[in-house]
């Protein structure tokens, strides 16, 4: 038994389609502490959204099937195995969870500050009065100007920015001890960018919650993230700390990304891609799952399916790690 | 087209933008006129003109003249205070009738689309079911077997009126439901009925209330045409319709007695198509042009 906040064990999430079963998350396991800050990025299609969906089992089943012998536990409880009105519960004061495109994720046809209102009636309750008080509160504390002036705005009168603010402040709303945040920043500019970091890793470390955060992008998670899971192919091929993944990343799909990244030290010109292409989720794989893409790849790769083998900051499932650290 | 400010001061909302839209749409106005100063008249009617319910025989027949503005039936009666009482009928069955449509088809095909699956199936194929049986072959088996009232008007108008709505509601529901923030009320643990009723519902409400709007003209049609056909309203109330049916051997002598209710059921009917028309302009943008 860990004392984990989150335990995912060897998730494993389908979906059955008209042209055949679409493996999504292939057996991901990872913990995350409470108060921790996990950064889980990977490529589009990657199964990292599934992953996150699956926690508190928001996709719709059909067509999504979370297999057997997946496990989800929070605070010690068994999610995938709990109740719908279990759940409700857990989503939005146990687990919340904000996405990536703040201009359709609040009603539209709701005042914004009824939106948060909502959200605090659902979980903590209170009188008209102190429920009021309450969203100018945490519309404040999320960095909205003039939140009381704001109550009654509607979402398009607010900027992506104040509305990915406004998504934070109704997440927050139920008090959770975890707070999933979907690519929270990837459909703003980049100086908002920075500031939605910066009150997420602000809100998280006054409120002691644990953050997931969800990101195609390496740069946004290294400026967060105590620790980094790396997605690939709807399993995780590598974790470990920050900043010790990105010196000495222990996969090599790993360094394909850090490679990839633009360098301010290094002149113009195209970017070192990784060769190749994500294999079709449809596929059932034999072997190492990255084998095609990997500049390392050796016969046994293509055969035999990696384990997760310890690096120096964490694991990675390759067996060019084998027997090392 | 300017870009909205993110600091705009002025709360406007969209219905506040939609009301300046539809209040500049001159076919809406014009219609909204149309209605404002028929609806004032029939709700009034038994105070400024209230239909004397004595036949004089004397006086039947008359045209258009000063003393009968419209002229008179067959039975004495004053062509406008009858049209008036008729109004106050053939308005109530449009609106009541309409209501119970939008009501249940709002009900059935949000409950289709939300739950999908076997549910949807299920009331889809019974959609399918009333949608293929004639509407008047329904309402005159129903008229037949049971006793011509207005309520059984109205009932019967509203059960064979749904599925248009339903159908809409569904499509509509169907593409909401799919959208970030109804994702977002999931994960804070709504119920699923107050996500449905609260978060999609009202984003899809405003087509419905267009679709209303055109139904009542239908409605109003409908029972026209039943009423005509001795199948609808009964003395002694009446309805437009039913004056229509009263006068139709008198066509050429005494036109008036057909004429006016025919040109007050156009008339009443295109208003509300013009209102109609109005409101998905000025709710629905993309439709406009």
């Amino acid at each position: 038994m860990s004392d984990a906040l989150l335990a995912v064990t060897n998730l494993r999430t389908v979906f059955r389609t008209d042209r055949g079963v679409v493996e999504a998350v292939r057996g991901v396991s990872f913990e995350l502490a409470a108060g921790e800050t996990l950064g889980l990025v990977g490529e589009s299609g990657c199964g990292k959204s599934v992953t996150a969906m699956s926690l508190t089992r928001l996709l719709r089943e059909p067509p999504a099937t979370i297999l057997p012998g997946s496990s989800v536990r929070f605070r010690g409880e068994e999610l995938l195995d709990a109740s719908p009105a279990r759940l409700r519960r857990i989503r939005g004061a146990g687990i919340g969870m904000i996405f990536q495109e703040p201009m359709t994720s609040l009603n539209p046809v709701l005042r914004i500050g009824d939106q948060v209102a909502e959200a605090i009636r659902e979980h903590a309750g209170g009188d008209r009065g102190a429920v009021r008080a309450r969203v100018i509160e945490l519309l404040g504390r999320v960095g909205l100007p003039e939140p009381a002036e704001r109550y009654s705005a509607y979402p398009h009168q607010l900027s992506g920015g104040m509305r990915q603010r406004v998504m934070i402040a109704i997440a927050l709303a139920g008090g959770p001890d975890l707070l999933v945040a979907d690519e929270p920043t990837t459909a703003l500019d980049v100086t908002i960018q920075a500031q939605i970091l910066d009150l997420l890793a602000d809100l998280q470390r006054e409120l002691g919650m644990a953050l997931l955060l969800i990101s195609h992008d390496l740069a946004v998670v290294s400026q967060v993230a105590d620790r980094v899971a790396v997605m690939y192919a709807g399993r995780i091929v590598e974790q470990g700390r920050v900043p010790g993944l990105f010196r000495a990343p222990g996969h090599p799909y790993t360094r394909g990304l850090l490679r990839a990244l633009p360098r301010l030290d290094t002149p113009p010109g195209p970017l070192p891609a990784i060769p190749g292409r994500v294999p079709d989720p449809r596929e059932r794989l034999a072997g190492c799952p990255f084998a095609p893409r990997c500049p390392e790849v050796m016969s046994r790769c293509e055969t035999d399916d990696p384990p997760a083998f310890p690096t120096g900051t964490g694991t990675a499932r390759c067996w060019l790690r084998e027997g090392e650290a | 087209m300017s870009e909205a400010s993110p600091a705009r001061s002025s709360p406007a909302s969209p219905w506040a933008i939609a009301r300046r839209r539809f209040l500049g749409h001159w076919q809406a106005m014009l219609g909204l006129a149309v209605l404002i100063v028929l609806g004032l008249l029939s709700l009034l009617s038994p105070l400024i003109a209230p239909l004397d319910p004595s036949v004089d025989l004397a006086n039947r027949l008359q045209a258009p003249s000063a003393a009968n503005w419209l002229g008179t039936d067959d039975a004495g009666y004053d062509m406008f205070r009858l049209l008036l009482a008729g109004s106050r009928v053939s308005l109530l069955i449009g609106f009541l009738s309409v209501g119970i449509a939008i009501t249940l088809g709002t009900v059935v095909g949000a409950v289709a689309g939300y739950a999908g699956g076997r549910a949807d199936a299920l009331l889809m194929r019974i959609v399918d079911l009333f949608l293929s049986v004639p509407r008047l072959v329904l309402l005159i088996t129903a008229v037949a077997l049971l006793r011509p009232s207005i309520a059984l008007i109205v009932i019967v108008l509203g059960l064979t009126g749904w599925m248009g709505v339903a159908r809409l509601v569904r499509g509509q529901v169907l593409a909401v439901r799919e959208r970030e923030h109804v994702l977002a009320a999931r994960a804070l643990g709504y119920r699923p009925l107050r996500i449905l009723f609260r978060h999609i519902l009202p984003n899809v409400l405003t087509p419905v209330i267009v679709a209303a709007t055109l139904g009542i003209g239908n409605a109003i049609l409908a029972e026209a045409a039943l009423s005509y056909l001795g199948l609808g309203v009964q003395p002694p109330d009446t309805s437009w319709g039913l004056i229509i049916f009263s006068g139709q051997d008198r066509m050429l002598d005494a036109w008036w007695i057909t004429a006016f209710p025919g040109i007050l059921i156009a008339l009443t009917v295109m208003a509300f198509n013009l209102v109609g028309d109005g409101l998905r302009d000025a709710l629905d943008p993309r439709h406009a042009q």
